[in-house]
């Protein structure tokens, strides 16, 4: 076929002209990427999660090892009692005088644990440092789960919290494997009871985003009866976390890994992973 | 259009279809909230922060039950939430469900219980040597463990048979003034030799024990602290056994540790709220 040189200019032209104004066109067709600045400009009944932003601190030298804090969030947060569904749990470190290290957390903690004389692994070591770690979601800043989820359903409210769409959640588990701190788990098909009302979904501790929102402290926190897990806004400089951290000292899991994890650590032993 | 054409029309036909289905489904299938915050569906945020209370907060207990949280407030066990032992309240505020309370040791050891784990500035006990078979509210007040608590005996036993030497109203460290009357024989049935880890068992010189014991009428709130006070009047009750030791007529039975003892030594730890 013969292009002739005003044929080009016409119909390149038109072909133009419809590339610049079909977005306009069509844009009601496409879904909206522009961010709100708040819950509150959305509902303004609600809270406003652009005046928050949350923190966590755990005091390892204060933890008994009792449990409560699971009981508490399983019940509050109606996690499966599967045990290995666990939004929190307890890790106990055991360091043997030879420097070798014995960790255990038996369902999580949740029963307590065993002294050592029935512990087969410690009985003829010399122990010298023993305490335990509870540990939760972390709510990266900087979280490796949100970057991985091919649908969209989990993400980072403005203030602070990396929660789960279980609506949308499709169970691909790839949330479950880019968290190094092993702090989600899928909800079991045949689970007694579950958070949202779905099974086969990726869950995991949302710092109880339905309590603090309305001003009250994670389950956990409630139940700890030793303080050792302090909550509160860190943009408030009187809350517990800001207050407690003007003495403390304190470190976060894995911070090589560059997640930008919102839970510190007092007393962490450098043997904790 | 001519025929040189035609073939690709049909093809860019079918193409654009293709592209208007894609686009048709994808403003179907995906949710109205989604992107309206960012990457996720915008919905989502407020149905995580309307899920229902389970557990409800400390401070709201203190409006109903007033004089035990005042009690619990300014005792050892003031970091122990009401919720911790009680159970979830919201059922119980909303509902009135009544909150089981769970009187077996087995509730205070998950915490108590010796542990190498433990902080050592955490009080603990060795179960089995610590008063076993005993529940641990017969001594421990819950809303308030240490006042009541018999101090443990932090010296050894040997060359010193009478405990009133020393302890009695003339001697060197006078036992507390609600002890009047108290013969030795009776010293260790609460009181035993170093049972807690040392460092934690007050010395029965220390001010909580020297202090804590009432020294005018009893009252209610010093109620459970130490052997409950006598709730009815003792006319015509002599023999105390005579209901306690059978729990006749809905009388509380004597717990094990008051094994052998008599009538007549009830009421040297057993005061009546009417005199």
């Amino acid at each position: 076929m013969k292009l002739t040189r005003r044929a080009l200019l016409t119909r390149g032209a038109a072909g133009l002209a419809g590339l610049i104004l079909a977005p306009g066109v069509l844009s009601p067709l496409f879904t909206k990427l522009t961010q709100a600045d708040s819950l509150h400009e959305v509902d303004p009944e609600s809270y406003d999660w652009g005046d928050h932003y949350y923190g966590f601190l755990v005091d390892t030298t204060r933890c008994i090892g009792c449990g409560k804090c699971m009981v508490a969030c399983k019940l509050e947060n109606h996690v499966p009692n599967e045990p290995d569904c666990n939004r929190t749990w307890i890790e106990r470190y055991v360091i043997s005088e030879d420097g070798e290290v014995f960790v255990d957390s038996p369902d999580g903690g949740i029963g307590g644990f065993s002294s050592f004389p029935e512990n087969i692994k410690y009985r003829d070591v010399h122990i010298a440092q023993s305490f335990f770690v509870p540990k939760l979601c972390n709510q990266c800043d900087n979280p490796p789960c949100v970057q991985v989820c091919p649908v969209g359903a989990t993400y980072m409210t403005k203030d602070g919290i990396v929660l789960v769409d279980q609506k949308r959640c499709i169970g691909c588990r790839y949330c479950i494997q880019a968290c190094p701190y092993g702090a989600r788990y899928l909800v079991p098909p045949h689970a007694d009871v579950t958070p949202q009302g779905q099974t086969g979904v990726a869950d995991k501790c949302t710092w109880c985003y339905h309590r603090i929102t309305k001003g009250l402290l994670p389950a956990c926190v409630e139940a700890c009866p030793v303080n050792a897990r302090i909550f509160g806004d860190m943009r408030d400089p009187d809350s517990a976390p800001r207050k407690a951290l003007r003495d403390a000292r304190v470190y976060t899991l894995k911070p090589a890994l560059g997640t930008k994890p919102k839970v510190y650590y007092i007393g962490l032993n450098v043997e904790v992973r | 259009m001519n025929k040189e054409m035609r073939h690709l029309a049909r093809a860019g036909i079918v193409l654009g279809l293709f592209i208007a289905g894609i686009i048709i489904a994808r403003q179907v299938l995906t949710p109205d909230s989604f992107g309206q915050f960012g990457y996720y569906r915008g919905d989502n945020v407020a149905e995580w922060a309307g899920l229902p209370l389970t557990f409800s907060e400390t401070a709201l207990c203190a409006e109903c039950h007033s004089p035990k949280y005042t009690q619990w407030s300014s005792s050892a066990h003031a970091g122990v939430s009401c919720e911790n032992c009680h159970g979830p309240a919201v059922a119980h505020i909303e509902k009135k469900q009544p909150l089981t309370v769970n009187r077996a040791s087995s509730l205070c050891l998950t915490c108590h219980e010796r542990l190498l784990s433990r902080p050592s500035s955490f009080p603990q006990v060795i179960s089995t040597q610590h008063n076993p078979g005993v529940s641990c509210a017969t001594c421990h007040n819950p809303h308030n463990p240490v006042i009541g608590q018999p101090p443990a005996i932090p010296h050894s036993l040997e060359g010193r048979a009478d405990c009133l030497l020393c302890h009695g109203s003339q001697g060197l460290k006078p036992a507390p003034l609600n002890h009047a009357g108290r013969t030795i024989e009776i010293c260790q049935l609460c009181h035993k030799p170093g049972s807690a880890t040392p460092s934690k068992a007050p010395p029965i010189s220390s001010p909580t024990a020297a202090t804590a014991a009432p020294t005018g009428t009893p009252t209610a709130t010093n109620a459970a602290a130490g052997p409950p006070l006598i709730p009815h009047s003792l006319a015509g009750r002599d023999d105390c056994l005579l209901c306690h030791e059978r729990g006749i007529a809905g009388a509380p039975v004597i717990p094990a540790s008051h094994a052998g003892r008599t009538s007549n030594v009830c009421q040297l730890c057993h005061k009546g709220t009417t005199q």
